[in-house]
């Protein structure tokens, strides 16, 4: 049985899903916002399907870049990958990882666009204009990224409960006491 | 057409656009005409590969870019409904706010 376009049509379900939930709550409906919780909560397609589409935004951008050249293209792929490890911990969220993947594949075009405006000096003034339009689109592109990132990681970050505020004094506490404890021991008797 | 055949002879007119109105000019009969003819084909043809190989290169662009545009796309609907539903709205694309509870009556 070929499962694949029975995975692609409850994507496309489940996009439609969502975004008429996104409708409604944007609308003022607070009674789908239970519905959308559970839809961001529950589904593990979606987060696969969304990890799919960066990785095929992400090859597309460095067959563009690259071309035939494959030195490029893996420098290219470190780069990328070095990048996201900078943007990213381990406590990090689905939602934030793809965000970061969206952030570093604007990156990635808007570098690209900027080597090719710089290399199309001696080039018809159509063609600048189209390679300058399609940069600013490009940098516009990764500043709404970035600031969707930005904006998520301050809103979305979970605030500690009472409890947890407590047990992490309680540990440093404990950890300075260690501290002392081992400065002390450390100490010669004679001093 | 920029040939005009009068009895015998052909005659070489270039017509050229200044603002609104098309202006005919008279370029000559004979070889320079041929030559000037010849000169003005060149640079069709240039213009021709040139556009062509822009819209090679813009279709190129945008196929590549088709991807990335839906994870725009799709990220930035998800991080909307993720604020949604942690509470948050935005009036008319302005900045997020916390919605406030429900009013009470006393």
């Amino acid at each position: 049985m070929d499962r694949r376009p029975q995975t692609e049509a409850d994507n496309q379900q489940g996009q439609e899903a969502l975004a008429r939930l996104l409708q409604r709550a944007e609308q003022g409906d607070r009674d789908v916002l239970p519905r959308l919780r559970e839809a961001l909560d529950a589904d593990a397609n979606l987060w696969r399907y969304y990890g799919d589409l960066a990785l095929q935004a992400e090859a597309a951008l460095i067959r563009l870049a690259a071309g035939t050249n494959l030195l490029l293209a893996e420098s290219l792929q470190r780069k990328l990958h070095a990048l996201k490890k900078e943007l990213t911990s381990e406590s990090t969220s689905p939602l934030e990882r793809l965000l970061v993947e969206r952030v570093t594949a604007t990156w990635l075009q808007l570098s690209y666009l900027d080597a090719l405006v710089t290399q199309s000096t001696g080039s018809s003034e159509a063609r600048s204009k189209m390679i300058q339009r399609q940069q600013d689109a490009a940098h516009r592109r990764h500043l709404t990224a970035l600031k969707t990132l930005a904006t998520v990681r301050k809103l979305l970050k979970p605030s500690p409960s009472p409890v947890e505020i407590a047990s992490r004094l309680d540990r440093s506490a404990q950890t300075s006491r260690c501290d002392r404890g081992a400065i002390a021991g450390t100490v010669p008797a004679g001093n | 057409m920029p040939w005009e055949q009068r009895g015998e002879k052909r005659y070489y007119y270039h017509n050229k656009r200044v603002g609104s109105r098309v202006v005919r000019r008279y370029l000559g009969t004979g070889a320079i005409a041929e030559l000037a003819a010849a000169a003005d084909d060149l640079r069709r043809l240039e213009r021709t590969i040139e556009a062509s190989a822009r819209h090679a290169e813009q279709a190129r662009l945008q196929e590549a870019e088709a991807p990335l545009l839906e994870l725009c796309d799709c990220s930035e609907r998800l991080a909307c409904a993720a604020l949604l539903a942690a509470g948050f709205h935005r009036h008319d694309r302005s900045r997020w706010r916390r919605t406030r509870g429900p009013k009470t009556t006393n």
